[in-house]
Formats: C-alpha cells, sequence, structure tokens
C-alpha cells in the first residue's frame, strides 16, 4: 500500500516520525480515515481513539491502536501531522495512572463549583476514561 | 587580624551556599534540559501546521490574522523565574519587555513569582491576580490559561498576544525572546503556495475557536519548558561565577592574613631581641 509521511508530536515529545499507510482519528464529525495523497485536510481531534497502520520497524510491537485527547490533524501537500495534547499507544497506557486520575477527578466533581474548574474536571476525566476504554480493547 | 578572620569565614559560608545552589542547578537543569529538547519537536511542528493553515484564504480573512491596529490593547505573556539569584536571567526578560513596549495600552500576564512582583510593583494591569509559579505550569494549565486567553482576544479585548520568554540555546547561552502569538502573521508561511481547496470539518470559526486556544497553549508550555531550562543554566553559571569569585577573595585574604600574622611574629621576635640586647 501506498505510504505517506507522518509524524505524531505531543508536548512530551515526538511520538511518531515515519511512514504509515494509514491513520484513522476522531474528529468532531466522526471518525477520519487519511490515506496517502489525501487532499489537503484540517481538523481538530478530539478525545478518543486512533488507529496508525504502518510497517515502521519502530511499532513494530505495537497494534497501531492509540488514546488521543485533544489537537487537530493537518494533511498539507501528502505530510501528515497529528499534534495532540497527550497520545499513547495501548501499550503505553500507565492503567494505574488513569484510573487514579479517574477517581480523582469524580471525587473532585463532586465539590467543584465555578464553571472553569468543572470545564478542566470534566477534560480529566474524559481523557482518563478514554485511556481506560483503550486499554480494555484488545 | 580578627577582622580578616571573621571575612574569611563569611565569605567561606557564601561559598558553600553557592556551592550547594550551583549543584541543586546543575540537577535541576539536566531535568529541564530534557524536557526542553524533547518538547522542541512538538513546538516545530505545532509552527509549521499553523503556518499551513494561515496561508489558507478562510482563516486569511478571519479575525484570527487580522492585522492589529496601533491604538489595540497589547497583551503580554511575560515568563520569568520563580527566584532570584539566576544572574541577568530576570532582568534581561524585563529589558527586553521595556524595550519592546510602545505605550502602556498593555495588559500583562505575568508567568513566575518574579515577574508578578515586577509588573503589579509597577502598578501594569494585570491579565489575572493569581499568582502563577513556572514550576507549577502543567500542559492543563497552560490549556486554561490559553482558553481565556483566545476568548477574550476574539472579542476584541486585545489587538495582539506577545509572549517574552527566554529561549535555552546552550548551557552557556540563553536569549531573552519575544514571539507574536497572535494574530497569525504572514511572515514565516510562504513556504508554499496557498492551496484554495483545502478540506475542513466543520465551520472554519468552529474549528478556528478550538484550534488557537491549543496553539497558545502548545507554545506557552514549549515557552515554559525553555524558560526552566533556561533559568537553571543561567543560575548554574552565575553561582558558578560566584563560587570562583569567593574563592579568589578567599585566596587574597589568606594572604593579608598571614602577612599580618608574620608581621606580628617578626615585631614580637624583634621586640624580644632588643629587650635582650638591652640588658
Amino acid at each position: 500500500m501506498a505510504e505517506f509521511h507522518l509524524q505524531i508530536v505531543t508536548p512530551d515529545g515526538l511520538v511518531f516520525d515515519g511512514n504509515a499507510t494509514g491513520i484513522t482519528v476522531n474528529t468532531d464529525q466522526g471518525e477520519v480515515g487519511i490515506l496517502a495523497r489525501h487532499a489537503d485536510f484540517f481538523a481538530p481531534v478530539s478525545t478518543g481513539r486512533a488507529f496508525i497502520r504502518t510497517d515502521d520497524d519502530a511499532l513494530r510491537n505495537y497494534s497501531g491502536l492509540a488514546s488521543v485527547s485533544g489537537g487537530f490533524i493537518s494533511v498539507k501537500g501528502g505530510e501528515v501531522k497529528l499534534v495532540a495534547t497527550t497520545f499513547e499507544f495501548r501499550e503505553d497506557i500507565d492503567i494505574e495512572r488513569a484510573r487514579k486520575a479517574k477517581e480523582n477527578a469524580e471525587n473532585k466533581l463532586r465539590n467543584a463549583t465555578d464553571d472553569k474548574t468543572v470545564r478542566i474536571l470534566n477534560a480529566k476525566l474524559a481523557r482518563a476514561l478514554n485511556r481506560i476504554n483503550i486499554w480494555q480493547k484488545d | 587580624m580578627n577582622d580578616i578572620k571573621a571575612r574569611i569565614k563569611s565569605v567561606k559560608g557564601t561559598m558553600q551556599i553557592t556551592k550547594a545552589m550551583e549543584l541543586v542547578a546543575s540537577s535541576k537543569l539536566r531535568r529541564a534540559k530534557e524536557k526542553a529538547e524533547k518538547n522542541r519537536p512538538y513546538f516545530n511542528v505545532l509552527n509549521e501546521a499553523i503556518s499551513n493553515l494561515e496561508s489558507y484564504p478562510d482563516v486569511k480573512g478571519s479575525v484570527w490574522s487580522a492585522e492589529a491596529d496601533e491604538n489595540n490593547r497589547v497583551l503580554y505573556i511575560v515568563i520569568a523565574g520563580d527566584r532570584g539569584l539566576a544572574g541577568g536571567y530576570n532582568a534581561n526578560i524585563f529589558r527586553l519587555f521595556t524595550s519592546l513596549k510602545k505605550n502602556d495600552n498593555i495588559t500583562v500576564l505575568p508567568i513566575g513569582k518574579k515577574a508578578y512582583e515586577y509588573f503589579r510593583h509597577r502598578n501594569y494591569p494585570l491579565f489575572t491576580t493569581d499568582l502563577t509559579e513556572v514550576g507549577d505550569v502543567s500542559v492543563g494549565y497552560a490549556h486554561a490559561i490559553a482558553y481565556t486567553v483566545a476568548e477574550e482576544y476574539e472579542r476584541g479585548e486585545y489587538g495582539s498576544v506577545v509572549i517574552i520568554y527566554t529561549k535555552f540555546v546552550s548551557m552557556l547561552t540563553q536569549n531573552a525572546v519575544s514571539d507574536k502569538i497572535l494574530p497569525l502573521s504572514a511572515e514565516h508561511k510562504e513556504n508554499g503556495t496557498a492551496s484554495a481547496d483545502v478540506l475542513y470539518e466543520g465551520e472554519i470559526d468552529e474549528i478556528m475557536r478550538k484550534i488557537i486556544p491549543q496553539y497558545i497553549a502548545g507554545i506557552i508550555h514549549s515557552a515554559v519548558c525553555d524558560s526552566l531550562a533556561a533559568e537553571s543554566a543561567a543560575r548554574r553559571s552565575a553561582m558558578n561565577a560566584a563560587n570562583k569569585n569567593a574563592g579568589e577573595i578567599v585566596d587574597s585574604l589568606m594572604l593579608k592574613y598571614n602577612r599580618a600574622r608574620q608581621a606580628i611574629i617578626t615585631q614580637e621576635i624583634t621586640e624580644i631581641v632588643s629587650g635582650a640586647e638591652a640588658l
């Protein structure tokens, strides 16, 4: 299958930089799959799952399934860039941490009153739940 | 002689402190540097993607890339340290800020205790009255600030948003720099032909409202990472210099002390000898 150059970055570093044959991410409008020679494209990515198809050696031991929270995806002249707030392959998810984060967020949400805090906590909860969901898939 | 002795003791005490601070700064630096270096690809790709976005016709006409008016309020995001004793680290930031601001029609969002104190003391209008320490700025926190900044920018409260921070170039060089975050400027694009037919998911306004806060958050987070590394590096070299300096002072004081001691001994001997001769 035709390949394209894919870069995935998060504030914690470069997650992937290599050739892939396909990537699927969730946007606000639903799931979007991108293959080689896709037209120029731009969309915000919502918290959810992502799937990378690649023969790259770096991901030989990975299923390609990953959890993403926020960010955007950009295709320009065949170069695909996924700029994510967080991005972890299923195999890299720290499940204990995710569970703790979920509990933490839930507890704090019960007492939270102002909009800003609730918004932050909801986002935290959504991220934790997303990680747990993806981790449980097999 | 007792004076010299006391001074030697006090300088040695200072030396111990600077030595300890140097060690702490070195170990912090190692971690901060690693983080800053890891963050760099994100920063680069983010900037590239955003500058691609800038060339899209729909974005060009939007509020996000409207040319700022001279009379519009400017929001400065200024990142300095939480503590002093880092050489010119904080002073350089404030000097850059002073040279950048054209008038007083500004609001400042200080990050770091030193920045907060500086701007509050000079009665600049502040973005928030909360004190933000640089060490506390997480990705989540950066998003929270960015969200508010983007909202207020869209409402027209600010004509432009500028960030001032210290770039970590190497262990020995750190530069205070400023970057314009908003409006999206056309200056750093031109790396390709503007394509008219790009697909968006949904309304461009909606997309921008989502993307811009993330963009700002990304920039702030990267800037904080860089600043932290730069601060440690600046403190380390400042403490290193202080250490050397203290060493030199101790050496010269030691010399003085020994001379004085020798002079006293000589004098005593002379007195004894001349006393014996007189007998």
